[in-house]
C-alpha cells in the first residue's frame, strides 16, 4: 500500500474551522466581491477533498490549501478576461492614463507630494480599504495582471500564458495599472485621506 | 531628443523597471530624464515605494484586516457541499 493513501485523511470539518477564514481573506484580497471568494473557497476545499491524501503532514496544511486556491484564482482570474475579450482594456488606448499627460508628453499635472510616508502604509488597515477600492477601480484585465505579478509574485511567462497575452501586453497592462492605483490612490488617501 | 523623450516615456520606463529590467539604452535614456526632470522623479520615487508597500502588505496578509471571517451562511453552505460531495464520493468508492 502507497503510505500516502493510508494516512488518515483529514476530516474536512475541521479543515474548514481551520482554515476557512484564513482562505477566504486570501480570495477577498484578489477577488471584488463576497461572493466570488466564498466560491473560491468552497472550490478550494472541494477539490482538496478530492485530493485529500495530497499533503504530508500537519505544518503544510496551509500552503497545501492556498496552493489549491491559488489556481483556483488564476483560473477565475483568466475565466473573468475572457468574458471580455481586449475591448477599452488592452488593444485600445487607455483614456484614464493618456489623459495624465499632454500633448507634449508631459504630465498634466505633476504627481503631488504625499504626507504620508509609503513605507509605513503597510500597517494601516485603512489603507487597504481605499487600496482595494482602487484596485476594484482598474480595468479586469490590468487588475488580473497586476494581481498575479504584484501581489502573488507570479512569473511574468506564467501570467502571459494565463492571460493569453504577449510580454509586451503584459508591460502595458502593468504599466497603465500602477499609473492608475498611483493616481487613484493619491486622490483618495495621499491627498485626502478617507475617514474608515 | 527631449521632446521626444517626455515624461509619458520617462513613466513608462519607470514603470517597467519594477517588473522587469531595462536594457542599458533605456537606462541611460531615463537618467537624463530623471536628471532634468524633478516631476518624473517624485512619480519615481513615490512608484517604487507604493510597489514595496503593496508586496509587502499582500505578503504579511495585510490585503484584509483579520477580523474578516466567512459568514456563518458561507461556512454553512461550503460544510454542506463538502458533505455531499463526501457522501457521494463514497458510494462510489463502494
Amino acid at each position: 500500500m502507497d503510505p500516502v493513501l493510508s494516512a488518515p485523511a483529514p476530516p474536512p470539518d475541521r479543515l474548514l474551522a481551520d482554515h476557512g477564514d484564513a482562505l477566504f481573506r486570501y480570495a477577498l484580497g484578489r477577488v471584488r466581491d463576497e461572493a466570488t471568494a466564498e466560491d473560491l473557497v468552497q472550490e478550494t476545499f472541494l477539490a482538496a477533498l478530492g485530493a485529500r491524501t495530497g499533503f504530508r503532514g500537519e505544518s503544510s496544511e496551509r500552503t497545501w490549501l492556498i496552493g489549491i486556491l491559488r489556481h483556483k484564482l488564476c483560473d477565475h482570474l483568466r475565466k473573468r478576461c475572457l468574458e471580455r475579450p481586449l475591448a477599452g482594456d488592452l488593444d485600445s488606448a487607455d483614456v484614464v492614463v493618456d489623459g495624465m499627460f499632454a500633448q507634449d508628453g508631459h504630465f498634466v499635472s505633476p504627481p503631488g507630494r504625499w504626507d504620508a510616508d509609503p513605507a509605513e502604509l503597510s500597517q494601516k488597515a485603512e489603507f487597504w480599504v481605499v487600496f482595494a477600492k482602487c484596485r476594484d477601480a482598474l480595468p479586469r484585465r490590468q487588475a488580473a495582471a497586476f494581481l498575479m505579478r504584484q501581489i502573488d509574485d507570479v512569473p511574468a511567462e506564467d501570467i502571459c500564458k494565463e492571460l493569453g497575452i504577449t510580454p509586451t501586453n503584459l508591460w502595458v497592462l502593468l504599466h497603465r495599472a500602477r499609473l492608475r492605483l498611483r493616481a487613484c490612490l493619491e486622490e483618495h488617501w495621499f491627498v485626502l485621506e478617507i475617514p474608515s | 531628443m527631449s521632446a521626444i523623450f517626455a515624461c509619458r516615456e520617462a513613466v513608462r520606463l519607470a514603470n517597467q523597471s519594477l517588473d522587469h529590467p531595462l536594457t542599458l539604452i533605456q537606462r541611460i535614456e531615463l537618467r537624463t530624464h530623471l536628471a532634468m526632470c524633478q516631476a518624473c522623479r517624485v512619480y519615481r520615487r513615490q512608484s517604487r515605494a507604493l510597489s514595496r508597500t503593496i508586496a509587502r502588505g499582500a505578503q504579511a496578509g495585510l490585503l484584509v484586516p483579520v477580523t474578516v471571517e466567512l459568514s456563518p451562511a458561507a461556512r454553512g453552505r461550503i460544510a454542506q457541499a463538502l458533505r455531499q460531495r463526501l457522501t457521494t464520493g463514497d458510494q462510489k468508492d463502494v
